[in-house]
């Protein structure tokens, strides 16, 4: 042992090196463990025209370890059902056979699905959320994010764990087009009135609006012009986000945002924001009668309503992105130009858009005047 | 004079956040302006123009920024921000701790008039003051990085926390002022009643800093596990609602409390350094006790550290289990083995300093005898600790193994065998500690066999039942009881801890005192002294780590992708080069510190010629 002090350039020089030492030693260890880089997921491209059962359940397969991250917890270390270890089918059908089953699926395929969305509608004994007494699932549902899988990457899912047993794969193989709008007995267009979209997603089961209605959810004719059309925007995509008072909560269905056209939802939020009238009957004028829309209004909003054109475009804030975004376009084109896209919308394409995809006819469709405000609106978006 | 020169950095910068903050939140600006490309076109749209800006602003879903909308500087703009925010947290985290456990030490040298304490605090401030500039430096880095390489995300955060950023750089402030006040006023508020106002300003300086530190805590558990907002990240709360996540409260202590033994550590090593550099006897024993306090300071905050970080984790497990087992047992479950390798090494650096210790008084024989069985004790506990579950193996090795699993080191690799030698190492630590206690007391209390036989059954209980409840539950019934045998085991240690010290307390009350001579210890233990902050310093940039990867690849958990260029998580490796650079780098800079702090103290010798003149005018 030696008690000998140093000088203070040598007590600099030892302690900065044991420092240095140290610290490269722990970064020796965490280099020796196994490298594993955890990438973002990546959404690929599927050609779901050329889908084969044997594509869809490898498709499944590879989610169910991938993007599902369903491995994390169905795996043998207990914290959930081993789903690799056991037959699904079998389990999902004495499932539904318990008498704490209160779901509403009534086979192994719509049992699997229904599990995977809605996770708590039946938790597995000693599985639930600690203090739950086996009422709350830990699991989240898959089609809400952190995870966020389409109902075609679920069923993918689903026919895996059907066909990793030896069972037969129930649920559709998907195509290019969704099967749910093919096989839909909803109206196969979009509405052209506020009638017709009150009428195609029956809000009148529940809401008083146009004048009549049930009253599970708030009169809404008795709100227009009460709420800033983003109040509205969010309450029909997100219902539940914010609960009007004495109504209870997870009673509107979630799925409007998924449903509605850009163009059905603008009517209604037009006409339950009170800013746009002219769009549709008001229910003092409202007498059944159906407006066809055609081109009676001049005011430039219910020109983009009519015509759809935020299905495709960011337009005033809010829109799709398969065109570019009308917002500041003015900056961009002059009014000559703007009135050339619309009537040829071909002639210029603009960088990096695809060609082809604007209907080439709305010169037909539009009276001069809605095509004069309309490229006057947009000449001013800069 | 040249103390004077430390104030002139931080209030600068403060000034410089203060105006940044002002500048991004002037009432006069229209919402939307200073938002980035990817919010402005929601800003703008008719319900804002309206009129009604604040509800139409509130309800505006989190952005969704693609990749364009990041700026490409050349380099990884995820490395730059975490070695900013790294360094400007092991500093945040020092200036915080440092005035903490100086308050606890000056009130005990008021409790026993005993002037050293004084004296220790000061210079433990000393430290603290230049550390606060390095603080600032970096905070103002970080918030120009940020806003400049992550303005959707800053946009957002903005929107969701509001004038509680406006509030924060008003705190940041009075910290300046506050401290400033208690280091400089140290002198002039020493007796009497003015001691008790000085006691105040500490007071109010660790309250204001605790404030900072939960108000900037809330930002990060806001992105780990967000409030007050709906599902697509709109604000829908007040203020208070998305400070207080689920994650918050648990965050708040466990860096309060890990804080103070980085604070402990850091200060540890700056003893050490002097008491290695003494020219004097006198300078090396005031030094070998100072080294000694921050040391106890740092272990003593270190022991309850692991019982913070289990509600944390148990909290984040009740919010997702999915985020809870990517730390525990997904793509971060390797991470474990380097932090069983950090925290053994504290635990033994530690351990080894208090037997190094006990050479300083004749009364350590009695104990002595026993180190070499706790040292068995721990190390095999640490082996056990580091024994991976899974190994990347071979098929050749698999064959070899007969298995994917080794049948004897492989059930060692799950938790239950982890949750015994984590258990036992504490309580081991606290024996070789409460030894080191006694080790210059006789006690004279008439029940000292009494109490020694209780104190003795405690610890035999305690490890009895730490070794069943891992082993029975373990690995005889399901993951359920698993888990909840974890906290017999913590109890268990508590207990021994808590009776340990209430038994001691009592029992060498009126101790008989054996000679103890500070100073007389070897050089090698002040390595110890080292290894601490090193090891501390590279396990909290680990749990940075951790803690920002569980987010996987969002910013804002479940309502605001990452969209970067870095929206992965990057291979331990990688995270532990960056661990090393950060470490490397602060203890630069601390060694600045140490080196102004020791310039402040330096007198320049008066130079010969005006000696001469002094002399012929005398």
């Amino acid at each position: 042992m030696s008690n000998e002090n140093m000088s203070g350039g040598g007590v600099l020089a030892k302690s900065m090196a044991f420092s240095l030492g140290l610290a490269l030693l722990f970064t020796l260890v965490a280099n020796l463990l196994p490298q594993v880089e955890g990438e973002a997921p990546v959404e690929k491209e599927v050609d779901l025209g050329a889908l084969t059962v044997e594509s869809y359940t490898a498709l499944g397969e590879a989610l169910f370890s991938g993007k599902g991250t369903c491995t994390l917890c169905h795996n043998d270390l207990g914290r959930a059902p081993d789903i690799l270890a056991i037959d699904m089918v079998a389990v999902a059908n004495a499932h539904l056979k318990d008498e704490r089953y209160k779901g509403k699926a009534t086979d192994a395929e719509s049992y699997l699905h229904e599990s995977m969305v809605e996770p708590s509608i039946y938790v597995v004994k000693d599985y639930g959320k600690k203090g739950s007494n086996d009422t709350i699932s830990p699991m989240p549902a898959v089609d809400k994010p952190p995870i966020e899988l389409s109902e075609m990457e679920i069923n993918a899912i689903i026919a895996f764990m059907q066909a990793k047993d030896g069972h037969d794969v129930t649920v559709p193989l998907p195509t290019e087009a969704p099967a749910a709008e093919a096989e839909s007995t909803e109206p196969a267009g979009p509405a052209a009135t506020l009638e017709e979209v009150v009428a195609k997603y029956s809000c009148q089961a529940c809401h008083v609006i146009l004048g009549s209605g049930g009253d599970l959810g708030p009169d809404l004719d008795k709100t227009i012009g009460h709420f800033s059309r983003e109040e509205i925007h969010q309450s029909i995509v997100d219902p539940d986000a914010v609960i009007v008072e004495d109504f209870p909560p997870g009673v509107m269905p979630r799925d409007f945002a998924d449903q509605m056209l850009v163009k059905e939802l603008d009517m209604l939020v037009d006409y339950l924001a009170g800013s746009a009238q002219s769009a549709a009957p008001s229910p003092a004028d409202h007498d059944g009668g159906n407006d066809s829309g055609s081109g009676d209004d001049d005011g430039v909003a219910a020109v983009i309503s009519h015509f759809g054109c935020k299905a495709c475009h960011i337009m005033l804030g809010i829109g799709g992105e398969l065109g570019p975004d009308l917002d500041t376009v003015g900056s961009r084109l002059d009014a000559e130009e703007i009135r050339q896209s619309i009537i040829d919308p071909n002639a210029v394409i603009a960088k990096g858009f695809p060609s082809g995809v604007m209907p080439p006819n709305f010169s037909e469709q539009m009276t001069d005047e809605q095509l004069e405000s309309l490229v006057a609106f947009l000449a001013e978006q800069k | 004079m040249k103390e004077a020169r430390n104030i002139s950095l931080p209030v600068p910068l403060s000034l410089l956040l203060m105006a940044v903050l002002a500048f991004l939140w002037s009432g006069d600006m229209a919402p939307g302006q200073w938002l980035p490309e990817a919010v402005a076109s929601e800003a703008t749209s008719p319900a804002i123009e309206g009129g009604d800006v604040e509800q139409a602003l509130k309800l505006r879903p989190a952005p969704k920024p693609t990749r364009a909308d990041y700026p490409d500087i050349g380099v990884s703009s995820r490395a730059v921000v975490w070695v900013i925010s790294q360094m400007h947290l092991f500093f945040g985290a020092l200036v915080l701790a440092v005035p903490l456990f100086v308050l606890v030490i000056e009130l005990l040298g008021l409790y026993t008039r005993d002037a050293r304490y004084d004296d220790m605090a000061h210079e433990f401030m000393k430290i603290s003051i230049t550390a606060y500039s390095i603080t600032a430096l970096f905070g103002g880095s970080l918030a120009l990085a940020l806003f400049l390489l992550y303005p959707d995300l800053m946009a957002y955060l903005m929107q969701a926390f509001g004038s509680q950023m406006l509030v924060y750089a008003m705190l940041f402030f009075l910290e300046s002022m506050l401290l400033y006040i208690y280091y400089y006023g140290w002198d002039a508020l020493r007796y009497g009643n003015a001691k008790w106002v000085h006691l105040c300003l500490g007071l109010l300086l660790n309250g204001v800093g605790a404030t900072l530190m939960v108000v900037a805590n809330s930002w990060a558990t806001f992105m780990m596990a967000p409030s007050g907002v709906d599902s697509v990240g709109a604000v829908i709360g007040n203020i208070w609602e998305v400070m207080k996540g689920p994650l918050w409260n648990p965050i708040n202590l466990h860096r309060f409390v890990a804080n103070i033994a980085f604070g402990g550590a850091v200060v540890g090593a700056y003893a050490a350094y002097k008491c290695l550099a003494a020219r004097t006897a006198e300078e090396r024993a005031h030094y070998d006790w100072m080294g000694y306090t921050s040391n106890f300071i740092a272990i003593l905050a270190f022991l309850p550290l692991p019982f913070a970080g289990y509600w944390l984790m148990a909290e984040i497990y009740a919010y997702s289990q999915q985020m809870g087992i990517t730390a525990m047992g997904g793509i971060l479950a390797w991470l474990f083995i380097v932090q069983a390798v950090l925290i053994g090494t504290i635990l033994l650096a530690g351990n080894y300093y208090l037997w190094s210790g006990m050479s300083r008084t004749e009364g350590s024989k009695r104990y002595q005898g026993m180190i070499k069985y706790i040292a068995v004790v721990l190390v095999i506990c640490f082996l056990i600790w580091v024994t991976p579950h899974t190994l990347i193996l071979t098929s050749g090795e698999i064959a070899a193994l007969g298995g994917s699993h080794h049948h004897l080191l492989g059930p060692l690799g799950i938790m239950p065998a982890k949750n015994i030698a984590v258990n036992l190492m504490l309580v081991f630590t606290f024996l070789s500690f409460q030894l080191y206690r006694r080790s210059d007391k006789v006690a004279t209390v008439s029940w000292e066999k009494a109490g020694n036989a209780v104190m003795v059954a405690i610890y035999v209980v305690a490890v009895v039942n730490i070794i069943f409840a891992g082993v029975y539950y373990g690995y005889f019934t399901n993951t359920v009881y698993k888990v909840g045998s974890s906290v017999m085991q913590v109890v268990s240690t508590l207990v021994v801890i808590i009776s340990g010290v209430v038994i001691d307390a009592l029992m060498y009350r009126k101790a008989r005192m054996l000679p103890s001579f500070w100073g007389q210890v070897s050089n090698r233990s002040q390595y110890a002294l080292f290894a601490l902050p090193i090891a501390f310093t590279w396990l909290m940039a680990l749990m940075g780590y951790v803690r920002s990867s569980v987010r996987t690849h969002w910013h804002v958990y479940t309502v605001m992708k990452d969209n970067s260029p870095d929206n992965f998580i990057p291979t331990i490796g990688y995270a532990g080069n960056m661990m090393t650079i950060v470490t490397v780098m602060f203890v630069i800079f601390v060694l600045f510190i140490f080196w102004i702090a020791n310039l402040s103290g330096t007198k320049q010798a008066l130079p010969l010629p005006v000696i001469k003149k002094a002399g012929e005018v005398a």
